[in-house]
């Protein structure tokens, strides 16, 4: 991976870069089973045209253009036509995908497209998951780079695989020990106290009480958060 | 925009790109001024000469001497985006030893005579004497556009260029005719010449075409042959 | 750059979108060519013989084709003489005959003798298939990097050294 190496902060290409080729090691080593397609077929159109290309040089080179011309044209021609295909591919088809990949686990297949816009510094992604029962889910996904990017430019692993494993089921499913909780929820808990309870756990603390999470809160609190309390009753 | 490198290929492609737009629009201003060119050309005076028509020719053929008059007003051809106009006035003829491909059509042309009209602006690449050229630039001070320059009255004028065929033959050729020509050259965009059809603004030159004329007998001029030689 | 090397598809991408480039220039170039007719469809003005038309570093754009009528007297046409390497832009200024076989004179606007002297030994005329093209349009100038990368060789070796590095180095 690449969290050895430096870029600069301001560049947003290479910001977006990095954080694509982060994004198979990561998932490669989870045991999703990479599919190159989309880039084969990219790389097959490129090539092919500039075989075309090399093909035209050489005989313009060689035979002068008098004789050569209308194989020119036809080169052209189909120089063009592929061009045009490969043009296509790249906006039409695979519309900034980086990542396609199978589990062999859970047969979760799972296809990432990412994109920046000018001069914002955040990550955006398109996260497509298809269960093995053909379950389509699309999910999208909005995170500030400086998230995983330190101020001297360098990739910081853990974070950017935190923010996959957690957003992505499919991700978290195979992946369960970077699979935290979001923060939103956290904060939600917080969002669902009322106003009064807020004020009474301040004042409560700067008592030097104990303060428990009130019970009545539903789904949320079901889940083991690491809790406020418990903290605030350690420092207390 | 994070190096110093990315801003310059960024500023640099943005400078070509205003230059080119800009560029762009000059030239197709072009199509918004009309161009009304009107001329009359009249043969004076016919001499057909057996000799050497220039100092490197090597054998003597038969040649033309014409004299004409012209009066042409070109000066609807001068827009800002003029930098010169080429006046050429030709002689054409048939060819007689074309047989029917070449009878009725003008297979032959040559010019006889040419100048070249500098719009103001382009004065200074003018390839002429310093004292002519300080006259050339008074005439017009502190104008970029002199249509007036346009406006050509020529009288009785010798030919720059002696008329040749190359079989050397040309005493007594018929049905040849003299013809105003121009070609505007721009300073940036599509070089035009005497249209064969109106296109828009752009007229057809009115008039300009002599009444066809035939070539007298060979003369013996032997003043000539002198100074060839 | 070195991480892309690790990776044989990325390696492979980026030296595509290099070739892309360079072929792309290449073939709209021919493109240009075959709908020109013309082997060499735009010039740069070398030398002052068409002055004050023409200056040097002035880029020409060629039109080799008889659509509607022939290559007539007044054209600027830019020829090829045997045995010479560069190509010369002149004005057409006689003509004699049709088609093929007609027998064209060329002159410079800013010389005084017609182009004889400048023809093959023996040639008094240039031919139809000589011409590589007529001056249909022009932008002054911008063809004047060309002089100046050929007459400094070493100029043109920093500048392409500079390119491929910039795209090497940089992804999009």
């Amino acid at each position: 991976m690449a969290s050895e190496e430096k870029i600069s902060v301001y560049s947003l290409a290479d910001l977006k870069n990095t954080s694509d080729d982060a994004l198979p090691a990561y998932l490669n080593s989870l045991s999703f089973a990479q599919s190159h397609t989309l880039t084969d077929v990219r790389l097959a159109l490129g090539y092919t045209a500039f075989g075309i290309c090399a093909a035209t040089f050489y005989w313009d080179y060689t035979y002068g253009f008098e004789s050569t011309k209308l194989l020119t044209l036809g080169a052209v021609i189909l120089y063009s036509l592929l061009n045009g295909a490969l043009t296509f591919w790249i906006w039409g088809v695979e519309k900034g995908t980086v990542y396609v990949g199978t589990n062999s686990k859970t047969g979760d297949k799972i296809t990432i497209q990412s994109r920046t816009d000018k001069f914002v510094p955040m990550y955006k992604l398109t996260v497509t998951t298809e269960s093995k029962d053909g379950k389509k889910e699309t999910k999208k996904l909005k995170m500030e780079f400086r998230e995983w990017f330190d101020e001297k430019g360098a990739f910081i692993t853990k974070p950017f695989q935190r923010m996959l494993a957690s957003s992505v089921a499919a991700i978290g499913k195979v992946d369960p020990k970077n699979a935290f909780p979001l923060k939103e929820k956290k904060e939600k808990v917080e969002d669902n106290r009322s106003m009064d309870e807020k004020w009474a756990s301040l004042l409560a603390e700067s008592a030097g009480n104990v303060v428990v999470e009130p019970e009545s809160n539903g789904a949320s609190t079901s889940t083991p958060t690491p809790g406020k309390g418990k903290r605030r009753a350690k420092k207390a | 925009m994070h190096s110093t490198i990315v801003r310059g290929q960024n500023v640099f492609g943005f400078f070509t790109t205003v230059c080119f737009v800009v560029a762009a629009l000059i030239a197709a201003s072009d199509l918004l001024a009309p161009r009304t060119p009107k001329a009359t050309v009249a043969v004076k005076d016919l001499q057909v000469v057996r000799g050497r028509p220039h100092y490197y020719s090597t054998k003597k053929e038969e040649y033309a001497i014409i004299r004409f008059s012209l009066s042409a007003d070109l000066s609807s051809l001068f827009s800002w985006n003029t930098k010169q106009v080429f006046v050429y006035v030709s002689a054409s003829w048939p060819n007689s030893t074309l047989g029917d491909a070449g009878k009725g059509e003008m297979v032959n042309e040559a010019v006889i005579w040419d100048t070249i009209i500098t719009n103001p602006s382009a004065d200074h690449l003018q390839n002429i004497g310093p004292a002519a050229m300080k006259k050339l630039v008074r005439s017009t001070k502190g104008k970029t556009i002199d249509p007036s320059r346009g406006k050509l009255e020529l009288k009785n004028q010798k030919a720059k260029y002696q008329i040749t065929s190359p079989d050397g033959k040309l005493a007594e050729t018929d049905n040849m005719v003299l013809k105003l020509h121009y070609n505007v050259q721009p300073w940036v965009g599509v070089l035009t010449w005497t249209p064969q059809i109106e296109f828009g603004s752009w007229k057809k030159v009115k008039g300009g075409i002599s009444k066809a004329f035939k070539l007298p007998a060979i003369k013996a001029k032997k003043v000539v042959e002198k100074k060839s030689a | 750059m070195l991480s892309a090397l690790q990776n044989p598809r990325q390696a492979a991408a980026q030296l595509l979108n290099f070739g892309l480039i360079l072929s792309t220039a290449f073939m709209m170039w021919k493109g240009l060519s075959v709908i020109s007719d013309s082997p060499s469809p735009i010039v740069v003005v070398l030398s002052g013989s068409m002055e004050p038309a023409f200056q040097r570093g002035d880029l020409l754009f060629l039109w080799n084709r008889n659509l509607m009528e022939e290559t007539k007297v007044g054209e600027i046409v830019v020829y090829n003489v045997k045995g010479k390497d560069i190509p010369i832009v002149h004005r057409l200024v006689r003509k004699f005959g049709l088609g093929e076989e007609a027998k064209l004179l060329t002159k410079g606007d800013n010389n005084l003798a017609d182009d004889t002297e400048l023809y093959a030994r023996g040639q008094d005329y240039i031919e139809r298939k000589d011409i590589i093209g007529s001056v249909i349009a022009y932008i002054p100038f911008v063809g004047y990097v060309t002089i100046l990368l050929s007459e400094h060789p070493w100029l043109k070796t920093v500048m392409l050294g500079l390119m491929g590095l910039v795209v090497v180095m940089q992804r999009e």
